[in-house]
Formats: C-alpha cells, sequence, structure tokens
C-alpha cells in the first residue's frame, strides 16, 4: 500500500502542468477581438535590459 | 500563487484560455489570450470578460468591465496559474501584462510583491517603463515602484 501511494506521488509530480489542462477544441477556431489598448500593446517594442 | 483557482480550459496552441468566474453576478465567461508582440520573445497577456457581440455576430474580450463576482484573489491565481502552463510550454517566451487602468496596474503590482517569494522559484519578474520613444524598458521590480506594466521570465533549469 505505501509503494503504491508513494508511485502516484511521484508520477502526479513529474507531470507536465500542460497535460493536466483540458483542451477546449472551440477555443482553436474562436476569432476575439480585443480592445485597441491591446492592439496598442501588442504593437510595442520592447528592450531589455538583463 | 497557492489561492484556490478556477478550471482552466485551453486551444490546442496554449495562447487561449477560458474560465468561468462564479459569484452573486452569476457565471461569466473569461479569457486570457498571449499575443505576439513586435519583440517576438515577448508575449503580451490580454485578460477580460468574453462578450458576444450580437450585432456584428463576434465575440470580444472587454478588459475594462468589472464583474464584481467577490472573487479577485481567485482570478488572479487561475490567471497566474496560466502564465505558469503558458511558460512551461514555451520556456524561452516572456510575457508582458498590464491592467487596462492604473488602478489595476498597481492591483497586479500588489499581487506581485504579496506573492513574489513563491513566484521567484519559478520566474523573474522585472519591472517596465515606457522610453522618449515610446518603447517598453525592463527595469528592476520593486514593490512601490511606479510601472508601465511587468515581464515575466522563466528561470532556467
Amino acid at each position: 500500500m505505501k509503494t503504491t501511494v508513494k508511485k502516484v506521488l511521484t508520477e502526479n509530480k513529474n507531470t507536465p502542468i500542460n497535460s493536466k489542462v483540458k483542451i477546449d477544441k472551440k477555443l482553436d477556431d474562436l476569432k476575439i477581438i480585443q480592445s485597441n489598448k491591446q492592439e496598442e500593446v501588442n504593437k510595442l517594442t520592447f528592450n531589455l535590459n538583463f | 500563487m497557492k489561492h484556490l483557482k478556477y478550471e482552466l480550459y485551453r486551444n490546442t496552441e496554449t495562447t487561449i484560455f477560458e474560465f468561468k468566474s462564479i459569484g452573486p453576478n452569476g457565471e461569466i465567461t473569461k479569457v486570457i489570450i498571449f499575443n505576439a508582440t513586435q519583440s517576438k520573445e515577448i508575449y503580451n497577456l490580454a485578460f477580460g470578460d468574453l462578450i458576444y457581440d450580437e450585432v456584428h455576430k463576434r465575440y470580444i474580450l472587454d478588459d475594462s468591465i468589472i464583474t464584481n463576482n467577490g472573487d479577485r484573489n481567485k482570478i488572479l491565481a487561475t490567471v497566474a496559474s496560466s502564465v505558469y502552463i503558458f511558460t512551461e510550454k514555451y520556456p524561452k517566451k516572456m510575457v508582458f501584462f498590464k491592467g487596462s487602468t492604473l488602478a489595476r496596474t498597481r492591483l497586479y503590482r500588489r499581487a506581485l510583491s504579496i506573492n513574489l517569494e513563491e513566484l521567484s522559484e519559478t520566474f523573474i519578474i522585472f519591472g517596465s517603463i515606457k522610453n522618449e520613444f515610446g518603447n517598453v524598458n525592463s527595469v528592476p521590480f520593486k514593490s512601490n515602484g511606479d510601472f508601465f506594466g511587468f515581464i515575466i521570465k522563466r528561470k532556467e533549469l
């Protein structure tokens, strides 16, 4: 019983987060209009100082 | 962030997420989108209510709505978890985000400050300011800083 519990815990820890999050195929085809503010941010250029 | 979270759903590319905020104002569909920017290594996180525009027959992300479902911390934790998921799939990409208002940007700064220790296990957090050319410069994050937005970079293992 102890061995079984340990094995399950290890599997959960090593399971990538992405595989735990369900895919909704409807989101693949969803076209979403964003606000002008967000569109402006998408056009920004970033200077990274690190 | 070790808080309650809503269940997230994602698209195949892991660039769009959806969840439902539940509270006194009902069930509100929220959407998170990671958009490419002019800087190819940085993605902008847009977040808001998913609204269906009956007139134009299209979906809109409205980032200015105040839902008032009394679940602000749960929503913030859910949005934070989407950043973990997105950067797990794209570890070389960085995430930029800012509030739709100055007050919201300050709220995000407070949330980052409160959870800085936990977030710093996985990410490096930067503030950002606009320069005289309208471009965004990264700067060190400070709890009391006045920032245009924030940049999150996943630490390399």
